[in-house]
């Protein structure tokens, strides 16, 4: 272990040595700059080692000058200093490196030299316990960061520095005078003495409050507290990146800790009320004020200072927010967490934006779809920032929201809302960044600092998920299962080069991976609700993996990985045992699909991620009202939760979203339509109904603790029933098969929500089954239209026609899965639907039973629509050659249509699941009978599905036979040897009305399927972004109003205080 | 008291300067200000009427024979440490600003607020 105060000696006199032999050269400066940065990251390292080995137990406490604590000046190290120390350091070096690489505009020593002072006065200020050494220290790094910011020497950084110089000298005044102030009325400038020298009960008096607040204030400006952080924005924006880098990843950190640490030593009573106060202040004002920001800097600006409010929201807490024992340590690592993300994540996305250098964020278009390793880059520290698992971010969030105490629930519910909009302008630059008809750009300078910088974020993610689990101490099942779906992730991503070979591995994965879990005794013999859909998600994936194989080529390397994700992460929901391990693996399954949909369309994947994003931070702020004191992980067990109506609200928000349903529906046209065709299926099939599994968890676990839960259910239903038929009204009018198939999903879902309201056994039968029934049919037909498309190049209804010559095996699939979507015997379709209205009857619902009858006959519309216009009607020219689909979707389709066939003789090869699934829900029957093998009985009768199927397969060969009777007797037309309209067509297309079908329907309910929902959520958004261009107008530029700022909210301070609100 | 009232004058004609002057040398001029209000201060903190400076010089050996100072005789000396810190501390500031400011004069050829408004929003 190294003296601490060695640390700041050598580095002050590798500085004064710089800049005095400068005239030794370049290799000089930057060996002494090097050996002094070495040796201080070695010394600090160390002793940050022996703190986390336990070989250091007790803080470092060194005596300066001989003198003992109270009269002379020392230092103390504890964990936290030693371990930000390291941080700083580290930051330092890298965005040094940066610099030098890039090259330094002004004279490089005197850089080197300002640097050196930087990181010298933030350790002292990090390690001094006396407030006039902290003082001294602070004007160090104040006035050696004044001269970094300046040193670009043009325009914006000078111009920057200047502010900062002003409000800075303004700050340090308040810090001085408080300093002195404090040796005037406590006798000491020590903090340890003067914190055994007063207690809380001397704020009564109005002296020490003064002279706190005046202490406080001066690093509240420092910590770019709205309303008085223009300057530090400015510098963002102003400023060289590598200087920012150190200044915002680092140093600012630094201040953090004075901060948090001096009020713990004053006692500062009204800590947290200024916390709360000024934290969320600044950190919605940034959030939102990013929104309108065009300048990439800027952009990164606002979003470092809403990372400090949020920092200084969870600091007050900790220090002043009561919290006991275990929140109090989850909070410790919120904050520990959030540092580290910050500091990590943040510089390398200034290196990153100093790279590329272009400044307004829609030149960067490509910037990560061009540059792959960048983009990785990028990426990484994008989603850690933004707080996507298993990102080092998330955990910190994670640990927050369960920290914060019940009664601060809004505060739980601004950061989350916060959160959201932070999401959505990171994802909006992301969504440009990786757009693909960018030109090629390059970016210059090396990328060392960045890749070192995201390997510590990517291990700091592990750190994070370890720590997760091992604090709040969640099975240790959840832990092993997150790091297995990573590692099976990053396996199928090593082997990249190869798409085949990532195709076979995912497939043995899954394959092996379902094999093991049927071995497995236990999990076959307690048959319940989540082996079901752990069935469901497995068998699903392990089709629509298979029918990828064709479409693979097109694909990037992160496709399988992303889609191993994806299926993992909905098992990881299906087998979750707490509220929180759902909505840890509900959250990486929305982000891994984000960044799938993501591959195909960029901006309907953001929109799809920000309702992602309101829904999972909805779920999380109703699981926050779930926990209560003693319980912060609560579990799904009926009698241990008394349940807010609110909570559950909140929680089935989420699930709505992904369920598609009216008015959340918004993201799912475009997100079903142009996603990559591979990933459909499984969006459509699978991934939709998590939101199904989660909807009949909280009605079984959460609605029957509620008041009023006969309203709320009924509620749903309405929501359902409406779904199921204006999607299917909206699938009508539309032109792209994808589409089609996408609203014809969202209004199934919609079916299926009805089933889950009802709340009764036969309601569960419906909803369970048509589950399985449209993963089936709609599987088929998502498959069979990516085949379609991978052979004709075009999704664009009135593009095709006249394909069943082409492909007759697709069009049986086609055909077959478009029966079953109608509902029509004898296959799988029908037994669905004859159990939902049986229970709707059964129940007395007959206005939603009318609503969901209607809805089904409109189906019947875009289902002929389909089938007419890709296969019946005029064949093109340019299909002549077009060959059936490729082979491994042929069989897929065959598979798909042989089951919807088999269940729709034998419906019980799904409800013999759906029955055992249904009695671990708490219900003794199914809601039906079995009369002898085949009749399945209702109260309003009964069903022999094998009856029905051998009629009607008697009848098709009955038909079939006389078709091929009279076939003889049939001349061929040729495709245009025809007349039309007097004339002789002279090409297809002439002939062909596929285009628009139901014009002249559409006048007739014009007024449903206008877009009313998507304009009002257009309308919001727009109308929010006025509001914040207009707002953030706020900060003007000018640098007298940023002072006016500060004196402004020092006397609002005051003001409070004297008023008493406090 | 009238040290003290003295010297938070000064740090509002300070204050007063920064907020509302236009020419940067001005503002720098209201800090400095500023500075010596704060640096009036802390001595005025310290004095106690009728007290010595609590420097220790040789006509003291001289005189006593010893180099102790009667601590009852002296103001405390500790604010008068500080201030030379602070002192220093303002002037490495002022420098500071003054040459950013001549920079800012060689790009643009102005020392005026409004000509430096280009970072906002």
């Amino acid at each position: 272990m190294v003296n601490p105060v060695v640390i700041i000696a050598v580095t002050l006199i590798a500085a004064f040595s710089i800049g005095i032999f400068q005239f030794l050269g370049k290799k000089f400066v930057r060996g002494v700059f090097w050996l002094t940065i070495l040796f201080d990251f070695t010394a600090i390292l160390s002793i940050a080692y022996g703190f986390l080995t336990k070989v250091i137990k007790a803080p470092i406490m060194v005596k300066i000058g001989g003198f003992p604590p109270p009269i002379g000046i020392n230092l103390y190290v504890d964990q936290l200093s030693a371990y930000l120390g390291v941080v700083v350091f580290f930051i330092g070096a890298m965005a040094a490196y940066h610099w030098i690489n890039r090259g330094i505009d002004d004279p490089e020593p005197k850089a080197l030299v300002l640097m050196l002072l930087l990181l010298l006065g933030s350790t002292g200020m990090i390690f001094t316990q006396d407030f006039f050494n902290l003082f001294v220290f602070i004007e160090i790094t104040s006035i050696a960061s004044y001269g970094l910011v300046a040193s670009k020497l043009d325009g914006f950084s000078l111009e920057a520095a200047f502010k900062y110089i002003v409000v800075g000298s303004i700050s340090s005044t308040f810090v001085l005078l408080g300093a002195v102030l404090l040796y005037k009325f406590a006798g000491s400038l020590n903090m340890l003495d003067i914190s055994n020298h007063i207690n809380k009960s001397m704020y009564s008096g109005g002296m020490l409050i003064i002279i706190s607040i005046m202490f406080l204030f001066g690093l509240l400006i420092e910590l770019e507290v709205f309303p008085m952080n223009g300057w530090a924005l400015d510098i963002y924006q102003g400023a060289n990146p590598a200087v920012v880098a150190i200044l915002a990843g680092g140093i600012v950190k630094g201040f953090y800790l004075v901060f948090v640490r001096s009020a713990n030593y004053l006692k500062f009573p009204y800590l947290l009320k200024i916390g709360i106060i000024f934290g969320l202040a600044t950190y919605l004002v940034s959030q939102f004020f990013a929104w309108k920001q065009k300048d990439i800097r800027r952009l990164f600006g606002y979003s470092s200072v809403g990372q400090l409010g949020l920092l200084i929201l969870a600091g007050a807490f900790y220090i002043n927010g009561n919290l006991t024992g275990f929140a109090k340590k989850y909070m410790l690592f919120a904050i520990i967490f959030f540092v580290l993300n910050h500091s990590f994540s943040k510089s390398t996305l200034f290196f990153l934006a100093d790279l590329f250098g272009k400044r307004n964020i829609e030149e960067w278009k490509g910037a990560i779809s061009q540059n792959k390793f960048f983009g990785f880059l990028f990426s990484s520290s994008v989603l850690s920032m933004a707080g996507a698992p298993p990102f080092l971010g998330f955990w910190a969030k994670l640990f927050f929201i369960l920290a914060i105490p019940r009664q601060y629930f809004y505060i739980v519910v601004l950061v989350l809302i916060g959160a959201a909009a932070e999401i959505l302008y990171y994802f909006n630059l992301y969504r440009i960044a990786s757009e693909n008809d960018g030109e090629v750009l390059d970016y210059k300078g090396s990328i060392i600092p960045s890749l070192f910088n995201v390997l510590v974020l990517l291990g700091l993610a592990v750190l994070g998920a370890y720590k997760f689990f091992t604090i709040t101490g969640m099975e240790i099942q959840n832990a092993k299962f997150l790091a297995f779906i990573t590692v099976s992730a990053i396996a199928v991503l090593i082997i990249g080069i190869s798409r085949i070979a990532q195709w076979i591995l995912a497939l043995g994965m899954l394959i092996s991976f379902s094999y093991h879990l049927i071995r497995n005794q236990n999990f076959v013999s307690v048959f319940n609700i989540q082996s079901f859909f752990v069935i469901l998600v497995l068998v699903g994936a392990v089709i629509f993996l298979f029918a990828t194989y064709p479409l693979s080529k097109k694909y990037s390397a992160s496709f399988y990985p992303l889609f191993i994700f994806t299926v993992f992460s909905m098992v990881g929901i299906s087998v979750a045992s707490n509220w929180i391990s759902l909505f840890i693996f509900w959250e990486l399954m929305s982000w891994s699909s984000y960044l799938l949909i993501n591959q195909g369309s960029k901006k309907p994947a953001w929109i799809y991620l920000v309702m992602s994003a309101i829904g999972g931070y909805s779920m999380l702020a109703g699981i926050k009202l779930l926990s209560t004191g003693s319980n912060l992980i609560p579990v799904f067990k009926a009698s241990a939760i008394a349940a807010p109506v609110w909570a559950a609200i909140l929680i089935f928000t989420a699930f709505l979203v992904k369920m598609g349903t009216a008015p959340l529906h918004i993201w799912a046209r475009d997100a079903y339509g142009e996603s990559p065709d591979g990933f459909t299926p499984l969006l459509s099939g699978v991934l939709s109904k998590m939101g199904v599994f989660g909807a009949i968890l909280t009605i079984v676990y959460l609605i029957p603790h509620i008041s009023h839960s006969n309203i709320i259910l009924y509620g749903l239903a309405w929501f359902g029933a409406l779904t199921a038929l204006f999607m299917a009204l909206l699938a009508v009018f539309q032109e792209d098969v994808k589409k089609i198939l996408a609203y014809s999903s969202i209004s199934q879902v919609g079916y299926i929500l009805i089933g889950i309201a009802l709340a009764t056994s036969l309601g569960y039968s419906a909803a369970l089954y048509h589950t399985v029934n449209h993963l089936i049919f709609k599987g088929l037909l998502f498959v069979a239209a990516a085949g379609i498309i991978y052979r004709t190049g075009t999704s664009y209804l009135p593009e095709m026609g006249g394909l069943i010559r082409r492909m007759p095996f697709t069009f049986l699939a086609f055909l077959m899965g478009i029966i079953t979507l109608a509902g029509i015997p004898p296959l799988s379709g029908f037994a669905g639907k004859w159990l939902l209205y049986s229970a709707l009857l059964e129940k007395r619902w007959m206005f939603i039973l009318l609503i969901a009858m209607f809805a089904s006959i409109v189906a019947f519309m875009y289902c002929y629509k389909l089938l007419h216009a890709i296969f019946l009607g005029q064949l093109r020219d340019k299909y002549r050659d077009t060959k059936e689909v490729p082979l491994p979707i042929v069989i897929i389709e065959l598979i798909l249509a042989g089951l919807t066939m088999a269940v729709g003789m034998k419906p019980s090869l799904i409800l013999r699941f759906s029955d055992k699934a249904i009695k671990t829900l708490g219900f003794s029957n199914p809601g039906y009978a079995y009369e002898g093998a085949h009749r399945i009985v209702s109260k309003f009768g009964y069903w022999n599905a094998y009856f029905m199927a051998v009629f009607a397969i008697g009848s098709f060969i009955i038909a079939l036979v006389l078709f091929f009777l009279v076939k003889a007797k049939i001349r061929k037309v040729g495709q245009l040897d025809i007349g039309y309209a007097g004339e002789v067509p002279d090409s297809p297309e002439s002939v062909h009305f596929g285009y628009d079908l139901y014009a002249h329907m559409r006048r007739a309910v014009r007024v449903f399927i206008y877009p009313h929902v998507e304009n009002s959520y257009r309308r919001i958004y727009q109308g929010l972004m006025a509001f914040v261009d207009y707002t953030r107008r706020f900060y003007t530029g000018d640098l007298n109003t940023y002072a006016l700022w500060v004196i402004i909210t020092l006397s609002f301070i005051f003001y409070i205080l004297y008023k008493g609100v406090f | 008291m009238v040290f003290f009232a003295a010297s938070l004058l000064l740090i509002f004609i300070g204050l007063y300067a920064a907020l509302v002057k236009r020419n940067l040398i001005k503002i720098i001029i209201g800090l400095s200000i500023m500075d010596t209000g704060v640096n009036m201060l802390i001595i005025s903190l310290g004095f106690v009427k009728g007290r010595t400076a609590p420097i220790i010089s040789l006509k003291d050996l001289f005189k006593k024979g010893s180099l102790l100072v009667d601590v009852s005789k002296v103001v405390d000396p500790l604010p008068q440490a500080l201030v030379l810190t602070a002192i220093v501390i303002g002037v490495a500031v002022t420098a500071m600003a003054l040459s950013v400011v001549i920079r800012m004069y060689s790009v643009k050829k102005s020392i005026e607020i409004d000509d430096f408004k280009e970072l906002k929003w």
